[in-house]
């Protein structure tokens, strides 16, 4: 097990590469400079000040030795510094948002495991039954539901009509006073459209996955072993056919993640909440290269950890690997 | 008196395509300590006929629309579910033809042994244990006790039958239904196997049911043997009769297709009788076998022959034996 | 495997394709799409980009069914015109993935060795970003514009037909009618393109069709965001936007197109997995 994860962080060097190589290529194939937002945007800017900027940011080097210096500092997780009027460290801005869209997404990704897999069992273990039929109808709408519709239909809702639930921000004003009591309601009032909203896909997902899986699963031979030994139905299903069939769903929830942090972008924005993807999209529409470049090179990174904690978990969970290596 | 008694069984599967009648009419008994050879190719319905005594015919698509299985004095076809729950694994055992498939991957062997004896009998865990290794050692697997925490796939083909059977054996069955119990298995393998069975049903006074699509297996080990082709029984006798004086056509083309003191080849050469099996699905009005038969003469195409005690204890549906 | 021949061609696919309830459903709902995209002129009510001063923020009335938006523009008409973006976007960007998903997918598969894992290895780097992130980054700092669009979403996209090309392709260049055309020496390409691609693209072109539904979405995503179709060309996504900023007071321009979007990406779902379930009718639970 542990020279299994050895080989597979081996193996992770050269994608770490791959995945900053891709993050620089990406933004410098755009024209225009980094450093036109800071010009253009001051008439007062003189040519002077222009190759001031341009010397400080090294743009005048050959691009491969940008990239290479580039590359240096991000390994002493030296992201840069904003563009933006703060000017703040990247790595800095980034750690306030990470941790919000982590949140977030175990949040909804608890809430897809909670609910999705009760449903494709039910589902699966009465195939063709209303119960399955509706689930069917419900799961292919949910595919085709755009995300940012839905959580402007849910801020109508909930928000506007019925006024149960703020439709913005994480924290109500005067958080700071409230009793720890309250902050906690407060918070999870807040988070309650957006986890929903992140999750919504993702339930649609999950819920037929689980059922075509646990279908495959139930016409396995050793389901009829277990039938034959006179176990309870129940014991058949959720004992030995459940424990394979939500095996592979590990390895979805760790492909799932990219989808995740990305679709970030568009709820965070919409619910004004200050994680990752939010950062992104203000980073993207001010032109912020550092921070841009910065949360492309941590989210491959993600992903990658992800990924890897996924393979590492479905190794432990089934002794056909957890024994093999 | 025969322990397990079968009376014109029928099965039925929905299909798009139509019905299918996997089991049509089938009888036979099952005497206490004896076994029976039930011989066919792949699809003439003898796993069906399996399934159907321990009531998992998976249902919908499957039905059993017709007949009566007495165990005991019980027809098994009338029990409540919950009944028939205490009757499998623990009266009724079954093993299969695929002990790669047939045991759950993820748990170890002795998990797997220890729930048998747990689901039919009031023992503590550590109890369960014990008698898991006990059962273990008899199917001759070495070092027992370590192969308890052994997952499936550390197991060889071999000794994952032998784990099979131990599971089987686990609350000391009346009757063993052997499905293919060796197929998937080198010849060396299926050798042991046989004599693990044998020697087994011995010491356990275990009836066996013993399904194969393999006549040489039958030729050694079994009393009585009954033939299946396209779902119905069309001869039926013991064993020393049938390869003596084989009367049906599909038995004779079955037999003459036997090479010798290589049983594991008889597989192959079981297609060696002109032309295949009709789509059950529709079947044509007359024998079933009529297409293939080399004595078959006009009449076979328009009706079914019955099976009929063509001499006493030797029966055979055919018209023109 | 699911190439043409095995399956028993194109008719019986057609076939079982016919069947399918759903897969009609499906194809009904992406045929009603394409009609409105290509009729717009003559079954748009108004002009979309016709500004009223007198009908600003109409609810749905007889006489704009849809409402009309800040401008007093119909959106019935807007969202007509509307289709024509999604259309054009979506075709053409999952034109772009499926070409370069097959020329990767089919030298991978054909040639493997080093080709197979340096091809294999950068579908798996471009699996590692959010795909978003990278279609955001490139449109903002180019110009947003319909032609980026395409392209962009295009490059982002094949991942996944490259796997399914490669995977028949490794399937079938053993097979006994690749080694005879290698055994007359045939070249390679002609091998590629004449043998093997027809019998391969099958399931790529099934999973082209489910990236259609996806590419709407992306678009609508972009166009919403600000980062799309810029007003005054009508998109759904950019409707929305006018729906979110308008939020408090005027629903019909948030419910309308969304629902437009989910509509169509339902269609080209059904149709999708309709193709997929008779492409393999085993597969089919």
């Amino acid at each position: 097990m542990a020279t299994y994860i050895l080989k597979r962080l081996i193996g992770m060097g050269p994608m770490l590469i791959g995945i900053t190589l891709i993050s620089f290529v990406v933004i410098h194939l755009a024209p225009g400079e980094p450093t036109d937002m800071q010009t253009q945007l001051n008439p007062k800017a003189s040519a002077e000040a222009y190759q001031r900027l341009r010397e400080h940011y090294g743009l005048n080097d050959p691009i491969h030795i940008q990239y290479w210096n580039w590359l240096k500092r991000i390994a002493k997780l030296d992201l840069g510094n904003s563009f933006r009027q703060d000017g703040r460290p990247v790595i800095d801005k980034i750690k306030e948002a990470l941790p919000i869209t982590i949140l977030l997404n175990v949040l909804s990704l608890f809430l897809i495991l909670l609910v999705s897999i009760p449903i494709g069992v039910l589902a699966a273990t009465r195939q063709y039954s209303l119960f399955d039929k509706l689930t069917t109808v419900v799961v292919y709408i949910g595919f085709a539901v755009p995300t940012f519709w839905l959580a402007l239909l849910m801020m109508i809702l909930f928000g506007l009509e019925l006024g149960w639930l703020p439709i913005s921000g994480l924290h109500s004003f005067g958080y700071e006073l409230f009793s720890p009591a309250q902050k906690f309601s407060d918070l999870a009032k807040h988070l309650a459209l957006p986890v929903f909203v992140a999750a919504f896909g993702g339930l649609a997902g999950l819920s037929r996955y689980m059922r075509l899986n646990l279908l495959e699963v139930i016409r396995q031979d050793y389901i009829l072993t277990a039938r034959a030994k006179g176990l309870s139905e129940n014991k058949v299903i959720y004992k030995h056919a459940l424990r394979n069939a939500l095996l592979p769903v590990i390895t979805i929830l760790g492909l799932s993640i990219p989808g995740l942090i990305g679709g970030g972008v568009i709820f965070e924005s919409i619910f004004s909440i200050p994680g990752m993807g939010r950062l992104f999209y203000e980073s993207v529409m001010a032109r912020d290269y550092p921070v841009v470049m910065g949360i492309l090179v941590i989210g491959g990174v993600l992903t990658l950890l992800g990924n890897l904690i996924a393979d590492a978990s479905y190794a432990l969970a089934d002794p056909r690997i957890r024994h093999g290596k | 008196m025969s322990l397990l008694q079968i009376k014109n069984l029928s099965v039925q599967f929905d299909t798009p395509q139509g019905i299918l009648k996997a089991v049509d009419d089938v009888s036979f008994e099952l005497d206490k300590g004896e076994t029976l050879g039930l011989v066919g190719e792949s699809g003439c319905g003898k796993t069906v006929t399996s399934l159907s005594i321990l009531r998992l015919i998976p249902s919908p698509p499957g039905r059993i629309t017709q007949g009566s299985i007495l165990f005991d004095g019980k027809d098994l076809l009338k029990l409540p579910e919950k009944e028939m729950r205490k009757i499998r694994g623990s009266e009724i055992a079954m093993i299969f033809q695929e002990p790669m498939t047939a045991l759950n991957p993820v748990f170890t062997i002795g998990n797997q042994i220890m729930e048998t004896i747990r689901t039919h009998r009031k023992v503590t865990q550590a109890q369960a244990r014990d008698q898991a290794e006990e059962l273990l050692k008899v199917v001759g697997i070495p070092e027992p006790k370590r192969r308890l925490k052994s997952y499936p796939h550390e197991l060889s083909g071999g000794m994952r039958q032998r784990a099979m059977i131990a599971i089987a054996l686990s609350c000391n069955p009346k009757i063993l239904i052997a499905d293919e119990p060796t197929t998937a298995l080198d010849v060396t393998i299926q050798a042991q196997i046989l004599e693990l069975l044998q020697k087994l049903q011995e010491e356990f006074h275990m009836s066996i049911l013993l399904i194969t699509h393999d006549l040489g297996i039958v030729a050694e080990r079994v009393r009585d043997v009954a033939i299946m082709y396209a779902g119905k029984i069309v001869e039926q006798t013991s064993t020393k009769r049938l390869f003596e004086n084989p009367l049906h056509p599909y038995t004779r083309g079955l037999l003459g297709s036997i090479p010798q003191f290589d049983p594991a080849r008889s597989q192959k050469r079981l297609k060696n009788i002109p032309g295949v099996v009709p789509d059950l699905r529709m079947p044509p009005p007359g024998c079933l076998f009529s297409d293939r038969c080399f004595m078959k003469v006009s009449h076979c195409e328009q009706e079914i022959p019955p099976l009929e005690e063509k001499e006493a204890g030797h029966g055979v549906r055919c018209f023109e034996v | 495997m699911t190439n043409m021949t095995e399956i028993g061609g194109f008719k019986a696919f057609w076939r079982r394709l016919r069947k399918n309830r759903l897969a009609m459903t499906g194809s009904g709902i992406v045929l009603l799409l394409v009609l409105a995209a290509l009729l717009a002129p003559w079954i748009a009510p108004y002009d979309p980009t016709e500004i009223d001063i007198d009908q600003i923020m109409m609810p749905p009335t007889l006489q704009h069914p849809l409402g009309t938006d800040m401008l007093g523009r119909d959106v019935l008409s807007r969202m007509i015109y509307g289709s024509r973006v999604s259309l054009q976007v979506s075709f053409i960007a999952v034109g772009i993935a499926l070409m370069i998903g097959v020329i990767f997918g089919s030298l991978a598969g054909y040639y493997g060795g080093k080709t197979d894992t340096v091809v294999m290895r950068f579908v798996d780097l471009m699996l590692c970003f959010p795909s978003f992130f990278l279609i955001l980054s490139v449109i903002a700092f180019l110009e947003p514009s319909l032609l980026n669009i395409m392209i962009v979403i295009g490059l982002t996209s094949w991942m996944g037909m490259a796997r399914l090309v490669r995977a028949e392709f490794l399937s079938l260049k053993e097979r006994e009618f690749v080694l005879a055309a290698k055994a007359q020496g045939i070249p390679d390409r002609r091998i590629i393109v004449r043998h093997l691609l027809p019998n391969a693209i099958a399931p790529a072109v099934v999973s082209a069709i489910l990236g259609i539904g996806a590419a709407i979405l992306t678009e609508s995503a972009l166009s919403f965001l600000g980062l799309g179709v810029q007003p005054p060309i009508p998109s759904w996504g950019n409707i929305l936007t006018a729906g979110k900023d308008n939020i408090e007071i005027a629903w019909w321009l948030s419910l309308f197109p969304g629902l437009a979007i989910l509509i169509t990406i339902l269609g080209y779902n059904l149709l999708g997995e309709g193709a997929r379930d008779a492409l393999d009718p085993r597969l089919k639970l």
